[in-house]
Order: C-alpha cells, then sequence, then structure tokens
C-alpha cells in the first residue's frame, strides 16, 4: 500500500477510474447478451476494481468499487440494485485481496475469484429477499459465468497492467 | 506476450467449474418424487396452496402462474422473465421465482415434509 503526498493526483486519478467504470456498467446494461442465460454478466466493472487492487492497492480500489456501484444505481435505474451489487462488489474486493497477498496467484485468478464471489454473494442476497432457497437452481450457471468471465477480464486486466507500468 | 496466467490461477479456475459441474450433476441426478401440490410465496410468505391434479390459473403480483400436472409462469410483468423462461416444473423440490415481484413457486410432495434443499 502506498500513501500519496499528492492528493490532488490521487483523486484525479480516482476520478478517471470511477467514471470509467461507471461507463463499463453502463456498457454492460446496453449489451444485454440474449442468447446468454438470464443472470450472465460480463463484470466489466471489475476490471476497474482489479487495476487500482494491483497498481494502487484495496483501500482506492474500495472506494472507488462502493462509489461505483451506489453512482450506477443513482444513474442507470434501480436504487434496489444496489441492494444487490454493494455485498457483490464487496466480497469480490474481499476475495480479490485476499488472492493478491497470497502471492501464488496472477491478477487473473484474483479476477476468477473476484467475479464468482460476486455472482455467490447476489445470489445469497436475492435467496434472502425472497426467504428461498429455491434460488438454488441458478447456483452452477452463476458460478461457472462468474469464473469464466473473470478469467475474461483477468486477461484484459493483466494486459493493461503490463502495458501501464512505465507510468 | 509476458505470462498472464499460471497454475494456481488455472486450479482456481477449475475448482469453480468442478463446484459447479457438481452442482449441476446434484440437480439432475436423482429422478425425485413427484410433486401433489403447488406453494406460492410472496415476499417469503405463503400465499396459496394448490393441488396439482386440478388445472387451474393463479395471478399475484403481476405473474401468472399456470397449474396443470405442474406449474409454470405464463407471464410477468418483470423486465428479465428469467421466471418464463424456466418453463414447467414437474418434480417436488423444484421450484421457479421471480425476483423482482417477489414471488415464488414450490412443488412439494405428498409426505409432510417438503423436500428441502437438493
Amino acid at each position: 500500500m502506498r500513501f500519496y503526498t499528492d492528493g490532488a493526483k490521487k483523486t484525479a486519478r480516482l476520478a478517471i477510474c470511477l467514471s470509467l467504470s461507471l461507463i463499463m456498467s453502463a456498457l454492460e446494461l446496453m449489451l444485454p447478451l440474449p442468447f446468454a442465460p438470464p443472470g450472465v454478466k460480463l463484470g466489466l466493472a471489475n476490471l476497474v476494481t482489479l487495476y487500482l487492487l494491483y497498481r494502487y492497492g484495496a483501500p482506492d480500489a474500495l472506494i472507488v468499487a462502493v462509489l461505483r456501484v451506489f453512482l450506477t444505481g443513482f444513474l442507470f435505474g434501480g436504487l434496489s440494485s444496489i441492494m444487490f451489487a454493494l455485498p457483490g462488489a464487496l466480497t469480490a474486493l474481499a476475495a480479490m485481496a485476499l488472492i493478491k497477498r497470497a502471492r501464488v496467484f496472477t491478477p487473473v485468478g484474483a479476477s476468477i475469484a473476484g467475479g464468482t464471489c460476486n455472482n455467490l454473494a447476489q445470489l445469497v442476497v436475492a435467496a434472502l429477499t425472497v426467504k428461498t432457497a429455491a434460488l438454488a437452481y441458478y447456483l452452477p450457471i452463476l458460478i461457472a459465468s462468474g469464473a469464466l468471465t473473470g478469467l475474461i477480464v483477468g486477461l484484459v486486466c493483466t494486459t493493461v497492467l503490463q502495458r501501464t507500468e512505465k507510468a | 506476450m509476458k505470462r498472464m496466467m499460471n497454475l494456481f490461477d488455472g486450479l482456481l479456475l477449475f475448482a469453480a467449474l468442478l463446484a459447479a459441474a457438481l452442482l449441476l450433476w446434484h440437480q439432475y441426478a436423482r429422478p425425485g418424487e413427484a410433486a401433489a401440490r403447488a406453494d406460492v410465496y410472496e415476499s417469503g410468505n405463503l400465499f396459496e396452496s394448490r393441488t396439482l391434479s386440478e388445472d387451474s390459473l393463479i395471478e399475484i403480483n403481476g405473474v401468472v402462474i399456470e397449474i396443470s400436472g405442474g406449474a409454470r409462469v405464463i407471464s410477468s410483468t418483470c423486465p428479465d422473465q428469467r421466471c418464463v423462461k424456466r418453463g414447467k416444473i414437474l418434480r417436488a423440490g423444484e421450484s421457479i421465482v421471480c425476483l423482482p415481484n417477489r414471488v415464488s413457486i414450490m412443488l412439494a410432495g405428498e409426505e409432510a415434509l417438503d423436500a428441502v434443499l437438493y
């Protein structure tokens, strides 16, 4: 974890990342992927979270992730979406931070864990909402899609991290 | 291009996919018993319990359910229509959930105990 003495730089950087993740969220909502089973999302917003985590540490990633969830809720409809997205984003970040700490994994591994945890957490919230365990029917597809989209996002993010190393 | 993944990432991915596959297998492995009644819940509270031996229609919270030997959602006001796409359920323990409208339908068998989480 690095501490910045230049607050303005950090603020600007986080603001840009936040805007980027909002754009990703918006993109996802615009591409419904009709051929995919319901509940399958690309998890693009995690890309920014993952990048921040590996480049600047968990606190920065946390700030942007939380703000992104709320702003996406305000801007793109569904205050109720916050109820699902927030636990998803938080558990995903926690999992990714733990994986990063374990050191034997690459960002791809963290992303796989993050995507899976995101979906799992959202399913748990959904189950608590309708007060039934019947939603377990969706577990296989959510775990699989979470892991696979995590893989794709992780590969993209690794590319970005590698190419921005000199910055 | 530098190496982007390593063995551990691969193991993690494999573990996740394996878990998903096992869960899927578990869902479909047991033949299950024939269901006798359908319990319709709204926000977690039992709304109605209909026997499957007679055809009927139930409408609750914008969700239209058809009971005939099994249960299926004919139409719903939800945006994603997952409940409609679920199709028809026939066996005890199976269920359909409409999250936006907070409606869930569970099929139960003849014993006093419903089928618990498979």
